[in-house]
């Protein structure tokens, strides 16, 4: 269980026609995503803690990551997760700060690293993937906002009296925010 | 009143950089009780308040419920200019006040007119999205750290919804 090195990177429908590039052609996201490093784990591997540095976006070619954070009592709690076409890593990396939340393989995983350095070279140059992606990863962050905010509305409802048609209603508004525009 | 380009949205950036960024908010003047926006409302505009005192409200069936008073320097609608989701709460004024507004349609034009402050301003929205983002899921982890009652007495729907809540991960099932 671990990182695996040297191995070519499987083909990745999700990440060549997905949201991640908005509307831009395979040709142009293939040439974007060529010169970075692939690497590959298996199913357990975690692939940063809590703490750690920042210093990759992670792109999902194909595999599924959890994105874990801790309660109080040191419990291991999913906070969001990342699925082919998917993109993970960049909280940490926008803010120039450490990891805030864990990443688990959860099944073996083939992934491609880009670096914060060469991300804001990019962006500074006017990069259309770069800027594309950028607009993806600040969407996915209010996403997660949205999610944390309702799931936090939807455990005090729970708590204080179940009241079927606001939770519903929750759980209809949470399975909405899972779409790009 | 507080000068636009000292707010938190542009924490970091150059003075110059920072103005030109300021420029393309437009400034709106609010009488006291105008509503800037409702919940529920497509999202159209990221707001700054500049001079006077807001109130952030929900609106329920039961009526209205006081959230929070923003004052001069608070970003909002950081989220819904972002993600195109609704609002997520109300805002008005409770006297008179001063805000500045940053439009869809005018951030969009942006990127062909002025694509470096378009992409730097992103950058910065998305920064002040993470602060809230790491805010909210430091209290979601607090609330889940809290088992849910494992012997509440539950109707046959709300078993259901329940159940629906537990599969889809949203919350943690009770052991036990």
């Amino acid at each position: 269980m671990g990182w695996i090195i040297g191995l070519d990177p499987p083909e990745s429908p999700p990440v060549l026609e997905g949201p991640l590039f908005g509307d831009l052609p395979a040709q142009a996201r293939t040439d974007f995503l060529r010169p970075l490093a692939h690497k590959a784990a298996d199913e357990g591997t975690i692939l940063y803690y809590q703490g750690d540095p920042s210093d990759t976006i992670w792109i999902v070619l194909s595999g599924e990551i959890s994105l874990l954070g801790e309660t109080e009592a040191e419990e291991s709690v999913e906070l969001d997760r990342a699925r082919p076409g998917d993109a993970f890593g960049e909280v940490g990396v926008l803010s120039h700060t450490g990891r805030r939340l864990t990443a688990k393989a959860d099944t073996p995983v083939h992934l491609r690293a880009l670096r914060r350095e060469r991300f804001e070279l990019l962006l500074d140059q006017r990069d259309p993937c770069a800027e594309a992606l950028l607009r993806y990863l600040a969407w996915r962050v209010c996403r997660r906002l949205r999610q944390a905010n309702l799931r936090i509305e939807l455990s005090n409802d729970v708590r204080s009296k179940v009241d079927p048609h606001a939770v519903a209603r929750q759980i209809g508004e949470l399975d909405k925010l899972v779409e790009y525009p | 009143m507080i000068d636009l380009a000292t707010i938190v949205l542009f924490e970091g950036l150059e003075d110059r950089r920072a103005q030109n960024m300021a420029r393309v908010f437009e400034q709106r003047k609010l009488a006291a009780g105008q509503v800037v926006f409702h919940e529920g409302d497509a999202s159209d505009s990221l707001v700054v308040v500049l001079d006077g005192l807001m109130e952030l409200y929900r609106e329920g069936a039961a009526g209205e419920t006081h959230l929070a008073d923003v004052g001069p320097g608070r970003v909002l609608g950081t989220t819904s200019l972002i993600d195109a989701g609704p609002r997520s709460a109300s805002l008005r004024a409770y006297d008179d006040a001063t805000i500045a507004v940053l439009d869809k349609e005018t951030f969009q034009t942006l990127w062909s007119s002025d694509g470096d402050t378009a992409s730097r301003l992103l950058r910065q929205m998305a920064l002040v999205a993470i602060s809230e983002l790491q805010s909210g899921q430091r209290r979601l982890l607090e609330s889940l750290s809290v088992p849910i009652d494992s012997q509440l007495q539950l109707g046959n729907m709300e078993s259901d919804i329940l159940a629906c809540v537990y599969q889809a991960g949203y919350l943690r099932q009770p052991t036990g």
